[in-house]
């Protein structure tokens, strides 16, 4: 059963990858691009790769008053265009494929846990490729491929920060902020899919996770994604990395429990 | 030696959104039988295939595949292929390397079965085109070559012979015939009277998810 279900798993990661691997390829080259010139335009700050990757990952902190709202478009743009990786192959393979080879695995259950561990690889891996795309863009600008805080980084983040963190610790939490709340809102889209036409399931997970960017409650799953929200930039509103990483991982088993038994009862007409 | 029963639908009814998709359908389908199904579109043909498939849980009666009740016992048949739609191969691999990748799934069989196949429905496995270059008829010849592949004891082939040309359908009604020798229990459908009828060795005529008729040919009892 396990070899079964690693020979599903492994058809959607191959499969995944070799149907939307220009897709892939666009994303990355675009968001290497912007790496580059935020790069160019602080480089005589002392900026390196680290510093850049929070510069275009990172949110617009809570909003106190209506006016101070900017649209966090680099974060909404890597939300989206990961979900929508998602999203086009999720709903390309159950319109296309679901019927050969639910028919060949003869498990829905199989396939649906398939699908849903492959959600966390393929939202690790992108956002892994992510940062090695924008570190190396960075890094090629500036020739400083170093790991440690930049002289942008004592200067412009620390002052920022309530809860002194280092530059490595900083990245690497909005990475798994980033990680997790793509793997919850993807498994939401997995689970409204069969629910609601392609579009429209896409459409409610996008305005699910723009709703964090001009709202403050914790229970939105994007917002764990912000850095600029979490106790490091913020300690009134206790977002904390555990808090983050229990809420995401109980919102994405409750997500995938009831996909799966949705699942096992569909049909497919 | 009488063939052995493999398939059976008894009473088999779907509603669908308040609508009556399948009627009461009774069918009891052996091996070594090529069973055609007649009718116009939205006529139920495809509808029942996927039924017979697991595809679909009857609202009323039973479908048994290979002795397994289906939606009890199992959610589908132990040894299908099917051409239901177009497979979603992948534009940028081969023939083989799609249907490789399809056979991944089971792990049945190895590369020559797969090429095996593929030479079966006319194309040739080292054929090093991409997907994307192959025409609507080689495009339903690899559907058919992924459907018979792992050697199923059901094959289910819904239009089978479309966009096939001459040559193409002479080709499958060999490979359908040599496949009723090796005791398939083979169900296609198709529009084509003509075929259907050189083929079938039963034809079950459907209109609005009922079967209205059903012709024998001689010496065709199960």
């Amino acid at each position: 059963m396990i070899y079964s279900f690693f020979r599903l798993f492994w058809r959607d990661v191959t499969y995944s990858f070799s149907y939307g691997k220009y897709k892939y390829l666009i994303f990355l080259a675009y968001m290497a691009a912007l790496a580059y010139a935020i790069s160019l335009r602080n480089q005589s700050i002392g900026t390196n790769g680290l510093d850049t990757f929070f510069l275009l990952m990172r949110d617009n902190g809570y909003i106190k008053t209506l006016t101070d709202y900017v649209i966090p478009y680099y974060w909404d743009f890597t939300q989206f265009f990961a979900l929508f990786l998602t999203a086009d192959y999720l709903i390309h393979d159950f319109r296309q494929n679901q019927l050969y080879v639910l028919l060949r695995c003869q498990s829905k259950r199989q396939y649906i846990m398939s699908k849903i561990v492959w959600l966390i690889i393929q939202n690790l891996a992108l956002y892994l490729c992510l940062f090695a795309a924008v570190y190396l863009a960075s890094g090629s600008v500036t020739h400083d491929f170093s790991l440690n805080a930049s002289s942008y980084f004592h200067q412009f983040i620390e002052p920022m920060m309530q809860s002194k963190v280092s530059s490595g610790l900083l990245v690497t939490r909005l990475l798994i902020g980033f990680i997790a709340t793509s793997t919850v809102l993807s498994s939401l889209l997995l689970l409204l899919i069969h629910w609601l036409q392609p579009i429209i399931a896409f459409f409610c997970v996008v305005v699910l996770c723009t709703l964090s960017t001009f709202l403050d409650s914790k229970w939105l799953p994007a917002i764990h994604s912000m850095i600029l929200k979490q106790d490091i930039f913020d300690l009134e509103h206790h977002l904390t990395l555990g808090f983050s990483l229990a809420y995401s991982a109980c919102l994405f088993l409750a997500v995938s429990t009831v996909t799966l038994y949705i699942c096992k009862q569909r049909e497919l007409l | 030696m009488a063939n052995e029963i493999y398939l059976k639908a008894e009473h088999l009814s779907k509603t669908i959104k308040n609508q009556m998709v399948l009627k009461d359908i009774n069918l009891t389908l052996a091996r070594g039988f090529i069973y055609g199904f007649r009718g116009k579109n939205g006529s139920g043909k495809t509808m029942l295939f996927r039924a017979l498939s697991g595809l679909i849980l009857p609202t009323e009666g039973t479908v048994e595949a290979g002795g397994i009740t289906l939606g009890k016992e199992a959610s589908f048949p132990p040894s299908v292929g099917v051409l239901i739609e177009y497979p979603g191969f992948l534009n940028g691999f081969t023939g083989f390397k799609n249907l490789k990748m399809l056979a991944g799934i089971k792990g049945l069989i190895d590369d020559e079965q797969i090429k095996e196949s593929i030479r079966l429905v006319g194309l040739d496995p080292e054929d090093k085109r991409r997907y994307r270059k192959y025409s609507l008829g080689m495009k339903q010849r690899l559907g058919i070559a992924q459907a018979i592949m792992e050697d199923p004891d059901l094959i289910i082939l819904d239009e089978p012979t479309n966009a096939l040309d001459t040559d193409g359908i002479e080709e499958l009604k060999k490979l359908l015939l040599e496949l009723k020798d090796k005791k398939k229990c083979i169900l296609i459908a198709s529009h084509d009277k003509e075929d259907l009828d050189y083929l079938s060795d039963e034809i079950f005529q459907m209109e609005s998810g009922k079967i209205i008729g059903h012709e024998i040919k001689e010496a065709a009892e199960p």
